[in-house]
């Protein structure tokens, strides 16, 4: 099993400790907010990534990945995750674990493949 | 003697005595008294009192955090000038959070539980972010507020 990792970081603002973390398991990438943020490039990430207003849960038949939507505000994101834990829910994305800040419906089950759409995927360190 | 804090608006130099108890950032909170600030020729105040960002650093966290704020807040119309205002009310209104050097307020509305973050400059005060967290990652990173999720 893989642990993913920072891959690249860019400074929004060095004195908020604010910054663009870019995390990869070697075959998926996504982009994060993290604030505070004091890491560095190669960081192992063992704490899941966090979604900041989450929405737009649906069981799907897609295989994990993340994804630009197709009209993009702000931070939005999408990305299909397979359910690995209902309480607390807990998603993953090949290796990447992402936590959800909202229940997931009783009629998923672990092993499920959703669909989920968020206003912003933070990194808490 | 006691301690004196000077302050600069344009011609006028505003002086006012610093009781010992009265912190640092207590003072730039006193918009009665102090109408502009400046530290290092970097002017904190805007003429109303309100703080701001360092240069042209608002328009950039504007962009970037704008339409999440405006969205938490439940607002349809938001601009540069709500931005400057809801982070100067969090700072007035809101409750310190030293470990992470900023000010926080809880938000209302739908949605999981979140709460406006302002943070400010370790050496002169002025804003340096403004964006919504979660409650959830707040009670993790700042224990001292004593929330839960």
């Amino acid at each position: 099993m893989t642990i993913p990792w920072v891959c690249n970081i860019i400074w929004l603002e060095p004195e908020a400790e604010e910054a663009l973390v870019t995390i990869t398991d070697g075959q998926h990438t996504v982009t994060c907010f993290a604030q505070p943020f004091c890491g560095t490039v190669g960081d192992k990430v063992h704490e899941p990534l966090r979604t900041f207003e989450c929405g737009q849960i649906a069981r799907t038949v897609n295989r994990s990945s993340f994804r630009q939507p197709s009209v993009r505000l702000g931070w939005t994101q999408e990305f299909v995750g397979i359910v690995v834990n209902k309480i607390p829910p807990i998603l993953r994305v090949g290796e990447i674990p992402i936590g959800l800040d909202v229940a997931l419906s009783g009629d998923l089950q672990i092993g499920d493949s959703v669909t989920v759409g968020a206003d912003r995927i933070d990194y808490i360190k | 003697m006691a301690p004196r804090a000077s302050a600069t608006y344009g011609d006028y130099n505003v002086v006012r005595t610093v009781h010992a108890a009265e912190e640092v950032k207590d003072v730039l909170n006193v918009v009665d008294d102090v109408a502009a600030v400046t530290s290092g020729g970097t002017k904190l105040l805007t003429s109303n009192g309100l703080r701001r960002f360092a240069g042209n650093k608002a328009v950039e966290h504007f962009e970037k955090h704008g339409e999440s704020v405006m969205k938490a807040l439940g607002r349809t119309d938001y601009n540069l000038a709500n931005y400057l205002d809801d982070a100067n009310h969090v700072i007035k209104t809101g409750t310190w959070v030293p470990e992470l050097n900023a000010y926080t307020k809880l938000i209302g509305g739908l949605g999981s539980p979140k709460a406006a973050f302002v943070g400010v400059d370790r050496a002169v005060g002025n804003i340096t972010t403004f964006h919504v967290k979660s409650v959830q990652e707040l009670s993790r990173s700042a224990p001292s507020l004593g929330w839960t999720p």
